[in-house]
């Protein structure tokens, strides 16, 4: 017994694209103060034993 | 339906601001901050060098509240350290003030030591936060001139942490 049954023709490869993604950071970048306050907020936490990253 | 009342959290934050409001230069502080505020990240939207005058600088003190740490649990609640970092400003414009390295004014060094020694003794002077915490304690001070030089300003960056007992029922 033969099954009828449909066989889809296989399907051609996507072929590789290549995309230019801008270079934009995903957040706008903090104003030099800002760093400098982040610069030590991160101090804190590596001192605390913790975002030892 | 009365409101729910305000997290714990909330309210020490609030007690600390009020409590560093309520500096007054004079016998026990040098310096009346113009304006205590509270922002998410210190940035430059928090200066304002219109406030003040020759004789009384703008003085800024900035809260921000970072992460928090949960500790033991207890019946009716958990232990938990807040941390709050705190950015203590001063407008301060000694000529060819240009250079972090090499500071004409060796005078920045002692009004930062002025500001943190002002904010050290207010908060030190309540450990409880106005009854809302267990105890407050200062960390980490930074004064050092790479990390907080800013033209025009004297800096100190400050961590504070607070331990309290996060209540089931609050």
């Amino acid at each position: 017994m033969t099954e009828d049954r449909a066989v889809a023709a296989p399907e051609p490869e996507e072929e590789a694209q290549t995309v230019d993604v801008p270079n934009v950071p995903l957040e706008p970048a903090p104003d030099p103060l800002m760093a400098a306050f982040l610069r030590f907020r991160r101090k804190a936490r590596r001192l605390s034993g913790r975002d030892v990253a | 339906m009365p409101p729910a009342s305000e997290p714990q959290g909330e309210l020490i934050v609030a007690a600390l601001k009020t409590r560093l409001e309520g500096i007054t230069a004079g016998s026990d502080f040098w310096y009346t901050p113009h304006k205590v505020l509270r922002f998410a990240a210190w940035c430059n939207a928090c200066l304002d060098p219109s406030l003040g005058s020759a004789s009384e600088p703008a003085t800024i003190y900035t809260l921000s509240p970072d992460d928090e740490e949960s500790g033991e649990n207890t019946y009716t609640g958990t232990q938990s350290l807040m941390h709050i970092d705190l950015a203590l400003a001063q407008r301060f414009e000694p000529a060819g003030d240009v250079d972090p390295f090499n500071q004409p004014d060796p005078d920045r060094w002692k009004v930062q030591q002025r500001m943190r020694n002002d904010v050290r003794k207010r908060i030190r002077g309540d450990l409880k936060v106005g009854n809302t915490a267990l105890l407050v304690q200062i960390p980490l001070v930074d004064m050092s001139a790479e990390e907080t030089f800013v033209k025009g300003w004297a800096v100190v960056f400050m961590r504070i942490e607070v331990l309290y007992i996060f209540e089931d029922a609050a």
